[in-house]
């Protein structure tokens, strides 16, 4: 009898969880519904249906060169994250498979740059850019990612385990240069935590809007965050066509994340788990 | 040769610290400078001192977004550490045993939707007339007639640590998990064979062990939360943070007046000041923290 009063509680308790996750989605749920209807439907307080409105909305966000801003956040976070992970996974290399002088105080420094956060600088990086001449272009969003702690962190972790030391030697001994050895060696050997790396990064650059708000002023350049938050005066009593562009925006991400959230919720965590 | 092992690691890490410093580091410092001049964004930088760090002390609107900042992370932080702890626990020590794969992907996935998007939507579904939280609240009774979310000032803040308590619930709870996971399963159970209950367990036992992610995971959502402002931004609008600037963080009052209103030097000295009053915070936080375990 015991066993079957806490076998129930331990059944309602689990029913319990999985309607709380679903609350967690019913915001995407009723996103994608009234993306699919016009404002009538949706005054009407009809939100809960199919609306018949799709093709409409669809192409009202394509008039407005919506899926301009798709191809520019593709090039941003496409070379983002190239060197994002490339240049992690270098650093990564040499504070794992190096013993050199301070070391311990550099690797700190490297996790410490994770706690200042960018806002702090955001005035001068404005100014310095318009000095460099690099205002009207893509870059600022691009370079400062080379120099990413998380990235160089979990890369460093990943490396100290996977990649053995008997490895460079033999390289060294076949003639390979250290970088030849990083390059032909190592980089193959990573390359799960280079794929793990790659989605995190793609997410975190496609979903950036703190840069691009700043550097940004020409239209033509927007990236899909810029244009989701102007998207009230481009669509401007259209709430149906909004969502579709708010939907439409972040189902990339969703792809991205349904293919693989098993390598993403368990790469972010254990980072998270190692710090 | 032994040039050559010194040689190699620099080669390697070097590439990080020049990077940093061109667009990381020198703008920071430099920063430094323009919050001590009136430069707007244009024309001559005039240096004036700690002017501007006085007269922002001083300045009603920014100690509120300073306070407004600290209330959302208390009113976000507390629920969504017990909540995703709980999940966690229930998740390890098999309580949920149906659909696991899809309550954490579930869970996961406003986290990793952009905060923008976010915004607009929670904006869509809390608007008076057709927000679907009226419509639903109205539908079972709840309310007679339709609330006014967006533009109640007691509302605001609430709804901003709502917004982000469903954004980092999951999150919170897959990484509490993973620390769970790599505790020894054997300590658990050799606690148990003790004589000890399930919970007394969990609590004597485990969450000692858990205590270095816990602490983590604290001061990280701590941070972030203190610097949140896509979510707010998009809820009410602008940069004001809704009616008698409620819910207006500590970054928003920054970008307002170092981007919007165009004083720059100003601005430096706001993102200096929140900077400095995060790292002030930290580290009392830290203090506390450590020493509770000398005790």
């Amino acid at each position: 009898m015991k066993i079957n009063t806490s076998k129930l509680i331990r059944k309602i308790i689990n029913l319990l969880v999985i309607a709380l996750a679903t609350i967690s989605i019913i915001p995407f749920l009723l996103m994608f519904l009234m993306a699919t209807q016009d404002n009538q439907t949706i005054f009407a307080g009809k939100i809960l249906t199919f609306g018949r409105s799709l093709s409409e909305n669809f192409q009202t966000v394509a008039e407005a060169e919506y899926f301009r801003s798709f191809l520019n956040s593709l090039f941003v976070s496409v070379s983002s994250t190239l060197l994002t992970v490339f240049f992690g996974a270098m650093a990564g290399f040499g504070f794992a498979k190096y013993e050199f002088r301070h070391k311990k105080i550099i690797y700190q420094l490297v996790i410490l740059t994770m706690l200042v956060p960018m806002e702090v600088g955001l005035v001068a990086f404005v100014w310095e850019m318009k000095i460099l001449h690099l205002s009207k272009t893509f870059l600022p969003l691009i370079l400062p990612n080379m120099a990413n702690a998380f990235s160089v962190f979990w890369m460093t972790q990943y490396i100290k385990d996977a990649f053995p030391y008997e490895l460079i030697e033999s390289g060294r001994i076949d003639g390979c240069s250290d970088m030849g050895i990083f390059l032909r060696m190592a980089l193959p050997i990573i390359k799960p935590a280079i794929f793990t790396l790659s989605v995190i990064s793609f997410l975190q650059s496609w979903n950036n809007y703190l840069l691009p708000m700043i550097m940004i002023n020409d239209p033509k350049k927007f990236t899909v965050p810029l244009v989701i938050a102007s998207i009230g005066n481009m669509f401007v009593a259209d709430y149906g066509a909004r969502l579709l562009a708010v939907a439409a925006g972040i189902l990339p991400i969703m792809i991205v994340f349904i293919l693989f959230s098993r390598q993403i919720t368990e790469g972010l965590a254990s980072g998270a788990v190692k710090g | 040769m032994k040039k050559k092992k010194v040689c190699w690691p620099f080669i390697f890490i070097a590439p990080f610290f020049i990077v940093y410093g061109i667009f990381n580091l020198f703008p920071i410092l430099f920063s430094f400078y323009i919050s001590l001049t009136n430069w707007q964004g244009y024309g001559p930088m005039n240096y004036v001192g700690f002017s501007n760090y006085a007269s922002l002390l001083k300045n009603g609107a920014f100690c509120k977004s300073v306070l407004n900042s600290f209330i959302i992370v208390l009113e976000a932080m507390i629920p969504i550490q017990t909540l995703g702890l709980v999940l966690a626990l229930l998740l390890n020590y098999g309580i949920i045993k149906t659909g696991r794969n899809y309550i954490r992907n579930a869970m996961f996935l406003p986290y990793v939707t952009a905060p923008i998007a976010i915004g607009l939507i929670f904006a869509t579904l809390f608007d008076q007339n057709f927000g679907a939280v009226n419509l639903f609240l109205r539908s079972i009774g709840l309310i007679g007639e339709n609330i006014n979310w967006l533009h109640t000032e007691s509302l605001a803040k609430p709804l901003v640590a709502l917004v982000t308590l469903w954004r980092y619930a999951g999150y919170t709870a897959v990484i509490y998990l993973a620390g769970l996971q790599s505790i020894s399963r054997d300590i658990y159970e050799a606690a148990k064979v003790d004589g000890a209950s399930t919970p007394k367990a969990i609590i004597h036992v485990i969450l000692p062990m858990l205590k270095p992610i816990l602490i983590f995971q604290v001061t990280n959502g701590i941070i972030g939360c203190l610097r949140i402002f896509e979510e707010p931004y998009m809820l009410f609008g602008d940069y004001k943070g809704g009616i008698n600037n409620a819910a207006q963080t500590m970054n928003m009052k920054f970008l307002d007046t170092a981007f919007k209103a165009g004083q720059s030097g100003y601005g430096a000295a706001t993102g200096y000041l929140m900077f400095i009053i995060i790292m002030i915070f930290t580290t009392i936080y830290f203090g506390i923290v450590n020493r509770k375990e000398d005790n």
